[in-house]
């Protein structure tokens, strides 16, 4: 048996009927691209199944947990450093909403 | 140590993988459009208006019994479009509007419908040769009478265009692209007869336009060729500046300007250097050489539309006449030809002033537009672009006597030269502003910085611009000299650029005429060897190698390890570690030794060598694979118009490549078995390969094994509502790590299935059978970030 290393992506597909939503997240992930603090899209593609219908599929980076998972699963913060960190890491989320607010698309800026 | 917090990009629609904090994807789109920031308008591509003839009386068509206008008639011609041809509407190429006033617009085939051209383009063009008797019929009795020299083709491009009045009612057409009328019709209709066009849907027509060959001062370029030698010519530099890849050139023949061209880039043959420009440079500027005619009539230029005919069809000039749709002129894109500078003259360049020698190489009878002019000093290729991995690697640039101009490869196609024995499979690029004397001018690669192609020919109504590829001159040269050819690079490292490996391999029909030394044309040097007009040298001879047997035996083991299974129970196989392990056994031998397993079985059935060259073999891997694993690598010649990008090769492709009678015999189970075999055991050799990044934002051809480990659904969280009513899907998959070609992958992540315990395929991966997976939605690693350090 050999060593089968690979790699663990999410993967988001879209049936032809929703064609169009593809195309505007894949548009929104480009627009997004090298923006910091997100999941990473590393690209689309496009297949038929054998039944010979087009299926559309956007690969993403994997993750274990979502952001409401952890906030609801995981225990409070107690301690001063527990706090700290906490709201350290609230802050990189706000950072990162923020930056969603000002897109550099192509060179050119934009203010949402 | 903490990582930054990461949040998911929200999406709409869909709802699946969602943040808490919510945004609708929408408002990033509707707020740029009402933004204080004014968007930046991008140029229309939509052409402006164009003239239209005035519509000529005709008589109404009748269709069951009503009378329709002619226009709409017409339209009804066009089926609608057929949905798995939905998304390969490309840009539009040509619009032109009929006499009975019906807009047919091109576009350019993309997609399934590009896919499938490309299977399609080199057995049509083989028709062309096979079937000459049939066209040559129709060539004009004024024409079959006169006096002329050469090989008589007209100038022709094969496109493929969608071609109807709308998006809705488009069909992809293969184009004869001609000025020729005569020559159109004719070969429209063999291709029609062919049956190779009716199972994928395609059409054929004839589109009045005329590649131009810009070279010649004195003619246009498609004089026949002469017999004149090429050392009768002289080849003077029209000026020298900064850079020395696209300098301008003019050929002389006793002391006459006969043409002007460009030496895109240079070449080492053997140790000789060598300036790059086109065969159809040199050739006599006697127009009365010019034997074929454009159609007369000038302002009837239309499209000929051609009828699906029976393949028994026993006179084709006694089919259906092609529809007749009049139009006065190609689309204007509106867009102004560049404004080119001028290189500057030598004044500005402080480097050893290019030298040419008198020696002018090309093959005496040239199967690829080439030519090389030696040069005196030793120079290298540069970089005439700023090389931008970013771009798309359809991003050309093209530098000429008169700047660097920028287009995008947006197809391949044929395209045939009137001196040439044999089409010229070419890189269509999109651009504008190709003028008289640029021909010879090389493509570069904006991504990456290779060399495509050496453009060739250009259609000003088209605006494409045709170039060969550059891997197949350097084949062609490498077979007609014998010798190594390298393309010397810039500066001091890398020693020499590679060659574009995306380009198509080269022509299958080239079968180059390999002289002996002692023949006419070859001349020898104390130093290093030249050669003038001529191909010295054979192809070098094979060694012997481990038993035939043994190779074969030992690729089978190396194939049944290296297979793999997908979550749906397909198999495929990692072919690249199949090569690095045979290569890690055979360094630098392994081509030999491959192209010997070849060569032994073929002599089991044949005396003649096999028609293929060794230096097809690297391209060829995985058809020659899969031919061992069925136990008939003495197959390979018959494949040798294929190569591994070209799997899956469709039966009727297989059925025109393979001949039926002469393999009949060899199999206890006949032709039909073998096929049968063949097509079942193909799909394992074109895993689809995941080159992340905006590369990976295609369209994966048909029969392509998408090879997914596993694929696992996830459950998608719903914020605690019902879910929405979508049907996209989300999903874990393993994609094994051969197959992934990436670039700052964290290989920390890299993960390992046990090696006794096979990948789980999750191969129920129905919605009804979601399993309590997790969503998506933080990055584990980078969730500690919200994870409290516990303080002991």
């Amino acid at each position: 048996m050999q060593d089968r290393a690979y790699w663990r992506f999410a993967l988001k597909e879209f049936p032809e009927s929703l064609k169009h939503s593809f195309e505007k997240e894949v548009k929104t992930f480009r627009a997004l691209d090298a923006q910091s603090g997100m999941i990473q899209y590393y690209g689309c593609y496009e297949f038929k199944n054998e039944g010979g219908e087009p299926i559309f599929g956007i690969l993403l980076e994997y993750a274990d947990f979502d952001f409401n998972t952890a906030i609801s699963e995981e225990e409070p913060p107690v301690t001063p450093e527990e706090i700290r960190s906490f709201y350290e890491s609230m802050h990189e989320v706000a950072a990162t909403l923020t930056s969603i607010h000002h897109l550099d698309i192509n060179g050119q800026k934009y203010d949402l | 140590m903490q990582s930054p917090m990461e949040v998911l990009l929200p999406v709409e629609q869909s709802h699946l993988g969602l943040p808490q904090v919510r945004l609708s994807l929408q408002s990033p789109v509707r707020h740029l459009e009402t933004s204080a920031v004014p968007l930046q308008r991008i140029p229309s591509r939509t052409p402006p208006p164009i003239r239209t003839l005035a519509p000529h009386p005709t008589t109404p068509l009748v269709v069951d019994n009503t009378v329709l206008p002619s226009s709409l008639a017409l339209k009804a011609q066009f089926s609608r479009t057929d949905p798995k041809y939905a998304s390969s509407f490309g840009a539009i190429a040509f619009e032109r509007t009929t006499r009975l006033g019906l807009k047919l617009v091109g576009w350019r085939a993309i997609g399934l419908a590009g896919g499938q051209w490309a299977k399609l383009e080199r057995p049509l063009a083989s028709l062309i040769g096979a079937r000459r008797q049939d066209w040559e019929k129709q060539r004009p009795r004024c024409q079959q009478g006169a006096a002329y020299n050469g090989l008589q083709i007209p100038p022709y491009v094969l496109r493929c265009f969608l071609l109807g009045p709308d998006q809705h009612h488009g069909t992809p057409h293969v184009a004869v692209v001609s000025g020729c009328a005569w020559f159109r019709k004719a070969v429209g209709s063999i291709f029609m007869r062919s049956g190779l066009l009716a199972s994928d849907g395609f059409n054929c027509f004839g589109l009045p336009d005329k590649p131009e060959f810009y070279t010649n001062t004195g003619s246009d370029g498609t004089a026949p060729p002469s017999l004149v030698g090429l050392d009768e010519f002289e080849v003077q530099l029209l000026s020298v500046g900064p850079y020395f890849n696209g300098i301008g050139i003019e050929v002389l023949l006793e002391g006459k300007s006969v043409s002007r061209a460009a030496i895109g880039g240079f070449v080492h043959v053997a140790d000789g250097a060598f300036g790059m420009t086109v065969r159809h440079a040199f050739i006599p500027p006697d127009s009365s050489m010019s034997f074929y005619t454009d159609d007369e009539d000038s302002e009837d230029c239309e499209i000929d539309i051609f009828e699906h005919e029976s393949p028994d069809s026993s006179d084709w000039s006694g089919g259906q006449a092609p529809s007749t749709l009049g139009s006065p002129a190609a689309t204007d894109f509106g867009t102004p030809a560049p404004k080119f500078s001028p290189v500057q003259d030598s004044a500005t360049s402080d480097r050893t002033p290019l030298e040419l020698a008198s020696e002018i190489i090309s093959a005496r009878e040239p199967t690829l537009d080439w030519a090389l002019s030696k040069v005196g000093s030793s120079v290298k290729n540069e970089l005439f672009a700023e090389v931008d991995p970013n771009l798309d690697e359809s991003r050309i640039a093209v530098k000429t006597p008169f700047g660097v101009t920028y287009g995008d490869h947006c197809s391949d196609g044929i395209l045939g030269e009137p001196i040439m024995g044999i089409p010229q499979p070419v890189l269509v690029v999109s651009a504008v502003g190709i003028q008289l004397g640029d021909c010879g001018s090389w493509g570069m690669r904006v991504r990456d910085g290779k060399f495509v192609g050496m453009l060739i020919g250009y259609s000003p109504t088209l605006h494409e611009a045709y170039f060969l590829p550059m891997m197949d001159i350097i084949h062609d040269i490498r077979l007609q000299t014998g010798q190594t050819v390298t393309i010397p690079g810039f500066g001091k490292d890398p020693p020499t650029l590679e060659v574009a490996s995306s380009v198509s391999a080269a022509w299958p029909n080239a079968k180059p005429k390999i002289l002996e030394s002692n023949e006419p044309g070859f001349k020898g040097s104390s130093a290093s060897q030249t050669w003038h007009g001529a191909t010295p040298g054979k192809p070098t001879p094979i060694e012997p190698g481990p038993k035939h047997v043994d190779l074969c035996l030992e690729i089978k083991g190396l194939i049944k390890q290296y297979k793999r299974e997908n979550a749906e129970g397909r198999t495929f196989v990692l072919v690249e570690s199949l090569t690095r392990a045979l290569e890690a056994k055979y360094p630098e031998r392994l081509a030999y030794n491959l192209y010997s397993v070849v060569q032994k079985a073929h002599e089991r059935f044949s005396a003649e060598p096999p028609d293929i060259y060794l230096d097809n073999i690297p391209s060829m891997l995985c058809i020659l694979y899969a031919l061992i694993d069925l136990g008939h690598p003495e197959l390979l010649p018959l494949f040798r118009q294929c190569r591994d990008h070209d799997l899956p090769i469709r039966e009727e492709v297989l059925d025109v490549l393979l001949n039926q009678e002469d393999l009949e015999y060899r199999f206890n189970n006949g032709y039909r078995d073998f096929l049968a075999r063949w097509l079942y055991v193909q799909p394992a050799w074109c895993p689809f390969v995941f080159k992340l990044g905006r590369q990976l934002d295609v369209r994966i051809r048909p029969g392509y094994i998408i090879p997914f480990y596993a694929k696992k659904p996830l459950q998608p969280y719903d914020f605690g509502r019902e879910s929405h009513d979508t049907r996209a899907r989300l999903y874990q998959v393993h994609i094994p790590a051969e197959l992934v070609k990436a670039r700052g992958l964290d290989d920390s992540q890299l993960l390992r299935y046990d090696d006794h315990v096979s990948a789980p395929r999750f191969a129920s991966v129905s919605p009804e059978n979601i399993a309590d997976g997790v969503s998506v939605g933080l990055a584990g690693s980078r969730l500690l970030a919200l994870r409290p350090q516990r303080v002991p």
